[in-house]
């Protein structure tokens, strides 16, 4: 639903280029050579970001309490 | 000969070539680098107010993977925590996060988390904690607190590992189907017709195993069986030379405490009465040779 803060495998912290790496990506940047630029060497780390799908933009409008 | 050579080095990343040490040792340093140096991470989370999408718990998992800056110099050692030597609180940081969304989207960052003291702030400020719409608050306190990645890889404060130095030699350096090397490994290239082994450290051991796939017989692959290349990779918790220091306490401390398990078991067994060992039965032959083995050891 949103970023992981670590890499699920190695545990290395992520959450943090996120929005530097899907801006970039956006721009038209290619995505492999963005993560280099990061230093996101190790490919557990690279799916972990590549595969990401970013869904909390879509949940929230659901959270809102009527008061 | 033992000795170690230092190729990179940054508060980031270390990479060393490790030479004459067997591959326990260095992988007990490895080990201990990844799940023994301890650094804070946040433990128990009080949620005052949360109307934001994500559930508490979530929540509470999230702010818990942040790395925090942990200066240890300010911290009691870690078997002091561990074995409640000193009062609980001084091995705990307090953290503080008060986020009103009021009349937009707001995402709320690791750097809206507030600590009692800003050196132990979170590592990486830009980190996405959760986003929220209007009208949503967000309101915790939260306790991090001295931990091990043996536990929970929160704690963790880095990435270790090691591979075998690769030792190439190129036999035939006329042979022509060593050109597919030259795109995956840089430590070989074409001089006037003639392949040269440039570094052997610009390749990685597994890239140097799939040339000499590729070229058989006019490369040869093999390892040192105690030369290794050495590498840490740090999270950011402490500085590098701080987080190997700690590695090295706590590995210190480990050995320190065996030894001491030893020598008490040692000096139990030899102020036991010798006549006991006869009431036990036929059985204690072996036993009482093995007590006389640490009372020699002892003395």
């Amino acid at each position: 639903m949103i970023v992981p803060i670590r890499c699920w495998t190695c545990g290395r912290p992520l959450g943090h280029l996120w929005e530097p790496f899907r801006n970039r990506v956006l721009a038209g940047e290619d995505p492999g050579k963005v993560l280099d630029d990061l230093h996101v060497t190790r490919y557990c780390c690279r799916r972990t970001l590549l595969a990401h799908v970013e869904l909390i933009n879509q949940v929230l409008p659901y959270g809102l309490i009527e008061k | 000969m033992a000795s170690v050579k230092v190729l990179q080095y940054s508060d980031d990343y270390l990479k060393l070539v490790v030479e004459g040490f067997k591959p326990s040792l260095v992988n007990s340093l490895r080990r201990i680098l990844i799940t023994d140096v301890p650094v804070l991470a946040i433990d128990r989370v009080i949620v005052l107010d949360n109307t934001t999408v994500m559930y508490d718990e979530v929540l509470a998992h999230r702010l818990s993977m942040i790395p925090l800056k942990t200066n240890l110099e300010k911290l009691p050692k870690i078997e002091e925590c561990e074995d409640e030597l000193v009062d609980p609180s001084l091995c705990q940081v307090r953290y503080q996060l008060s986020v009103k969304a009021s009349d937009q989207v707001v995402s709320v960052y690791a750097k809206d988390l507030i600590p009692d003291d800003p050196d132990f702030a979170p590592v990486y400020p830009d980190t996405l904690i959760v986003k929220m719409s209007k009208g949503q608050v967000l309101s915790i306190e939260a306790y991090a607190k001295l931990g091990r990645a043996r536990d929970h890889a929160k704690w963790q404060a880095c990435l270790a590992s090691y591979y075998y130095y690769p030792k190439v030699q190129l036999l035939n350096p006329r042979d022509e189907r060593c050109a597919s090397c030259l795109e995956s490994c840089k430590g070989i290239a074409k001089k006037n017709d003639e392949y040269v082994i440039t570094d052997p450290l610009q390749c990685t051991f597994d890239n140097w195993k799939t040339c000499e796939e590729a070229c058989s017989g006019s490369l040869v692959v093999d390892w040192d069986e105690d030369k290794y290349v050495f590498w840490v990779e740090n999270y950011g918790n402490m500085s590098m030379v701080n987080l190997l220091k700690e590695a090295f306490r706590v590995w210190k401390w480990r050995f320190t405490t065996f030894l001491d398990v030893i020598r008490s078991e040692a000096r139990r067994q030899a102020s036991r009465p010798s006549e006991s060992s006869g009431v036990e039965g036929q059985g204690s032959g072996s036993n009482q040779a093995a007590g006389e083995g640490l009372n020699q050891a002892q003395g």
